[in-house]
């Protein structure tokens, strides 16, 4: 896979070391002449250095790039350089860092579903933690309209001992697996519920609070 | 016609300025409190709507002063809250004129298809740049160029 990275900041630097340790091509474009060194360095001639331009993205071979990934420390560069990207050198996949997480739904807006929000991810780990009886959203699909959640099921849960089938549940949910201890089961119809299992679940966002009555009280 | 100005540098006050002078509505943006001045202080009428000063992060919608005729809102021009404190919902014209292209583009692209408003502008200062912005269907213009073809014209006729 042939990978171009604009912006060889911390998240650039490692994303590449990563790619290229799994045996991809990278490309990273990066404006800062110390930067450029830095990483030229460290992991060899991958480094163009200047203001990211469709020049530069020509010189990085843009046109036969796999994936295409904006990692500056600014929106609005990731999400224009993002649809340069997609719609004049037709990268099949352009992945944005937003840093802002409000800009997130606008980026997908605009058209640009793939997007990266450290600060997202970790407001979401700290949920995940804290949380106790809410449905968790994991990862947002299909712009949006969909999302994967977790369910933690509470020892007062209606759907203990139940089974998949009796529970019959949104036509626009379905269950991925649940996860009891160290066992990862795949739900069929006679699976039961037990009290402390974690369930991930596929849903339209519509149905969220639907899917929630089931195995919340 | 309700206009909105993002970025009060030269370009951006000067057009602020013109635009009320032909009787239009003008609300101005820029994420620098002290870029308003641009707008010149003997203009300022009156102070409205202040929202307090707590707990304002970068880009959180603060004070909205008004200056002559001229709204003035504080904040990032790509941030969504701070477009709707503008009034861009009901915003007829759209200018982006900081001195980031990339800024520009992303209000304009925000302005266009998010929140509709009819006429879009964008500021471009890499001339490279602008047919790429115009394949993205947006309009711009570019001071450089224009610029350089004025003196050319002025050089050529004085010859």
């Amino acid at each position: 896979m042939y990978a171009v990275i604009v912006g060889g900041g911390k998240v650039g630097y490692y994303l590449a070391k990563d790619l290229l340790a799994r045996g991809h091509e990278v490309t990273i474009i990066e404006r800062d002449e110390r930067k450029c060194h830095r990483i030229q360095d460290d992991l060899g001639s991958i480094v163009l250095e200047g203001e990211c331009s469709t020049d530069l993205m020509e010189q990085a071979g843009a046109s036969r790039a796999d994936v295409f990934i904006a990692v500056t420390g600014e929106d609005e560069t990731n999400l224009v350089l993002s649809q340069i990207a997609k719609r004049f050198f037709h990268i099949p996949r352009a992945i944005a860092r937003v840093v802002n997480p409000k800009n997130r739904k606008v980026f997908n807006q605009l058209g640009i579903d793939l997007t990266v929000s450290a600060t997202e991810i970790i407001t979401s780990l700290i949920e995940q933690e804290m949380a106790t009886q809410e449905i968790l959203p994991l990862l947002a699909l299909g712009r949006g309209r969909l999302e994967i959640v977790e369910i933690h099921l509470p020892t007062d849960s209606p759907a203990l001992k139940k089974t998949v089938q009796q529970l019959s549940l949104p036509e626009d949910s379905i269950l991925i697996s649940i996860i009891r201890g160290d066992q990862i089961i795949v739900p069929r119809g006679d699976t039961t519920f037990r009290a402390n299992d974690t369930v991930l679940a596929l849903t339209a966002i519509a149905s969220a609070e639907k899917l929630k009555a089931f195995f919340y009280p | 016609m309700k206009a909105i100005v993002l970025g009060c540098g030269r370009v951006g006050a000067h057009l602020a300025n013109s635009l009320v002078e032909h009787g239009h509505h003008v609300t101005v943006m820029d994420r620098e409190p002290k870029a308003f001045r641009m707008l010149g202080d003997d203009l300022m009428v009156e102070h409205s709507d202040a929202v307090p000063h707590q707990s304002a992060g970068p880009g959180t919608p603060r004070a909205k002063t008004v200056r002559r005729q001229i709204a003035c809102v504080l904040g990032l021009g790509i941030d969504e809250d701070v477009l709707r404190q503008a009034g861009i919902e009901e915003a007829d014209a759209f200018a982006a004129v900081t001195d980031s292209d990339y800024t520009n583009i992303m209000a304009c692209l925000m302005a266009k298809e998010i929140f509709r408003v009819p006429r879009v502008i964008a500021r471009i200062s890499e001339p490279k740049r602008e047919k790429i912005f115009h394949q993205l269907g947006l309009e711009t213009i570019c001071p450089s160029i224009l610029g350089a073809q004025s003196v050319f014209e002025l050089l050529v006729k004085a010859t």
